[in-house]
């Protein structure tokens, strides 16, 4: 049986990508952590 | 019976080096069949002539293993990957360095920084992380013929556990598959039926089904079935796929949806011949079939064999049981196998 590590191993990094860049997008304009929170939360 | 399987288990056979493999194969299967031949890519073709449909059967010779990338100066050897490893079932096992025409040039075990100073282990170790010790320094290694690309395979041999029903040891996925073919091959000499069989050893399975996608092009089966092992998930309190209980039909992988009439039609000669048989719906990991599936316009294709714990680990656990119903139960299918299967 193959079994692909390294493709999960890819999908965990491209969801850490996601998540930075949304936290990013978030953080733009925000007055502070927890109010980029709130925006990240509505995002999603 | 399992004098063959053991030996089968014990050679050497990582992705791309699958000569000892091919070679026992070979002397085992060929009074059984009409022509043999090693194609272009390595795969080991098995042709028992007939005049009707055309059937594939696949079952993968190659292991996972390692390969030496870089050896640094004080004689560690870092490795890569040879298919699917989770590293942590790498550590402390010993490996044999094996060098051109399967010369094992020295032994080694597998280690990484904490487990040499004896220090805590906080986190689980990364591949990049281990690294074989031969005990020798780089000049050493060197002088004894060691370089990179190597292959690094694991010294473990096949036992039985708690009776003889129960057996272990390193690439039951997919020994027990290549077993089962060629117990197929001498049941099905004496048979009088009309099927053109061509038994496939593949090569280069746990690298991504490779060997089946080239042997199905030239071969154009009217469809195939691959003979793997899959992983048993009878360690939760709502097992599946348990050891003993039967072998596994798969019904959809990670990769792949089984042909529905192959499906329905192995699963109707279950049942009239009493041969138990799990049905398994698996999320991680493929077969051969996938290969077989997408080629030639579409070839109907499913996937067999026997439920392993421990699979891609060199404590492989499997029931002598499941691989002598899987024999009985692909013999009575092929009695009388359905001509074409579309969907």
């Amino acid at each position: 049986m193959l079994i692909i590590k390294s493709i999960i191993h890819v999908k965990n990094v491209v969801s850490y990508i996601k998540q930075k860049i949304l936290l990013k997008n978030a953080m733009n304009g925000a007055k502070s952590i927890k109010a980029a929170t709130l925006t990240l939360l509505n995002m999603l | 019976m399992v004098e063959l399987l053991f030996k089968l288990m014990n050679a050497l056979g990582p992705s791309g080096d699958e000569q000892l493999v091919r070679d026992i194969i070979t002397s085992e299967i060929k009074k059984y069949v009409n022509e043999i031949y090693v194609d272009k890519f390595g795969n080991l073709v098995a042709h028992r002539k007939g005049i009707g449909e055309k059937i594939m059967l696949a079952a993968h010779m190659d292991e996972i293993g390692l390969m030496a990338k870089k050896i640094e100066n004080n004689g560690f050897i870092r490795v890569s990957s040879i298919g699917g490893i989770e590293p942590i079932t790498l550590v402390g096992q010993p490996v044999k360095v094996v060098g051109d025409k399967n010369k094992v040039i020295c032994n080694g075990v597998i280690s990484f920084s904490e487990l040499h100073e004896d220090l805590n282990i906080k986190t689980l170790p990364k591949m990049d992380e281990l690294y074989v010790d031969t005990g020798l320094n780089v000049n050493e290694l060197k002088l004894s013929g060691v370089e990179i690309g190597n292959y690094i395979v694991p010294l473990h041999h096949a036992r039985y556990l708690g009776n003889n029903k129960i057996i272990s040891g390193k690439s039951l996925d997919d020994r027990t598959g290549c077993y089962i073919l060629i117990e197929l091959a001498k049941k099905l000499k004496n048979l009088h039926s009309k099927q053109d069989i061509y038994y496939v050893f593949t090569v280069q399975e746990e690298m991504g089904l490779y060997g089946a996608k080239t042997a199905v092009y030239h071969i154009a089966p009217d469809w195939g079935l691959a003979i793997d092992a899959t992983n048993a998930r009878d360690s939760s309190i709502s097992p599946s796929n348990i050891i003993g209980s039967g072998p596994f039909l798969t019904i959809k992988d990670s990769e792949m949806l089984g042909n529905k009439c192959l499906i329905d039609w192995i699963k109707k000669v279950a049942k009239i011949n009493k041969i138990p048989l799990q049905l398994e719906v698996e999320d991680s990991g493929t077969t051969d079939a996938a290969s077989i599936m997408l080629a030639k316009g579409g070839i109907p294709s499913a996937t067999i064999g026997i439920p392993v714990r421990n699979l891609h680990s060199t404590v492989g656990i499997a029931h002598v049981d499941d691989i002598n119903n899987s024999i009985k139960l692909l013999s009575e299918f092929l009695k009388k196998p359905p001509k074409i299967c579309m969907v």
